[in-house]
């Protein structure tokens, strides 16, 4: 109820103020998948495992560089916190150029984020495949880019 | 059977054994002859008789409190289902605890699910295994015959006796945007 503290986890948060805030107000988000056209998609995960995230990219054909990332991610929140950053990652500074987009590790993506714990490293980082996939999927669809 | 003190809002670190004269059982800590040889190390008194106390008020309101909790539970159940209609409800409806509604939302997950509730001040547990070190959902639904994909997203609500039908209000108050809002990020309700 109201008089009540806002967050009544007595242990504290888990998560990083980072994590927290990308979680709470997540980057990038696609809602309007249907009339969006991208570029190249890239899906990773499974429902049944409990993390799936499916990722958007525009290309921007004159430099090389990621234009736009928008995806869409079921899982915790580590899982919806580490694609929302990993989509800012790409698309800041200009874009990332597809052949450092496809380099970026899970470690890089934690670091953003202030860490995770432990027993988020492994499962709920996925971002970072399903954007490789997705550059993939535009390069199959451009073979001159090789 | 076990009892557990601190489940009836007794004392924590004291529980009683109920067993059959007779019976014959190894103790799970050795050392001391006290309780019988049953469990050595010297007993709490304090804790004996709060144990003792809360059982005496437990039993004399419980008549009472089940038929309370069981308004208030199916109440919650009710509106929750008319509010989001897609979430499942686990376990019969009438033959549950008084003090639990437990429902699965699909294409969402449950720690996510917990994490927005507790940000708007409601208490819950999930059978998520992102809450858990173990990567399976709760084996209790999955069991039960649900898709691993669904029991990612349950949530146990629990009442007890200081629960109020204006607290469930405000649940049911949050809850809806909460599942609308992680539906929208989902990938699994994404045309992809």
């Amino acid at each position: 109820m109201n008089e009540k503290p806002k967050t009544c986890d007595g242990a504290g948060w888990l998560y990083s103020d980072t994590v927290k805030d990308h979680f709470f107000n997540p980057r990038n988000i696609l809602l309007d998948e249907k009339n969006y056209v991208a570029d190249g998609v890239g899906v990773v995960g499974s429902p049944a495992c409990g993390d799936m995230m499916a990722l958007w990219i525009r290309v921007d054909k004159e430099n090389g560089r990621i234009a736009e990332c928008k995806w869409r991610t079921f899982g915790c929140a580590s899982a919806i916190a580490s694609t929302s950053m990993l989509s800012l990652m790409a698309t800041e500074n200009g874009g990332m150029t597809l052949a450092r987009a496809k380099k970026v590790t899970p470690e890089a993506i934690i670091d953003r984020l202030g860490g995770l714990p432990d027993r988020k490293y492994h499962c709920s980082v996925l971002g970072h495949q399903a954007l490789r996939e997705a550059i993939q999927d535009y390069e199959s669809h451009h073979a001159s880019n090789g | 059977m076990t009892l557990n003190g601190s489940k009836i809002y007794g004392p924590k670190g004291v529980g009683l054994l109920y067993k059959k004269n007779g019976i014959k059982i190894e103790p799970l800590i050795m050392g001391g002859e006290q309780e019988g040889g049953l469990r050595a190390g010297t007993e709490s008194v304090p804790l004996i008789v709060g144990c003792a106390e809360a059982l005496r008020l437990a039993e004399a309101s419980r008549e009472e409190e089940a038929s309370r909790l069981t308004g208030l539970r199916d109440y919650f159940i009710e509106r929750l289902r008319e509010k989001i209609p897609e979430a499942q409800l686990n376990g019969h409806a009438q033959m549950r605890l008084p003090n639990n509604a437990h429902f699965s939302f699909p294409h969402i997950e449950g720690e996510s699910i917990l994490l927005m509730l507790d940000h708007a001040g409601v208490e819950a547990s999930t059978g998520s295994a992102c809450s858990a070190r173990d990567l399976r959902p709760s084996h209790v639904l999955l069991a039960l015959g649900q898709d691993a994909e669904l029991a990612h997203g349950s949530i146990r609500f629990s009442f007890g006796r200081y629960t109020t039908k204006e607290e469930l209000d405000y649940c049911l108050s949050v809850l809806p945007a909460i599942v609308k809002r992680l539906n929208e990020l989902s990938a699994l309700t994404a045309t992809i």
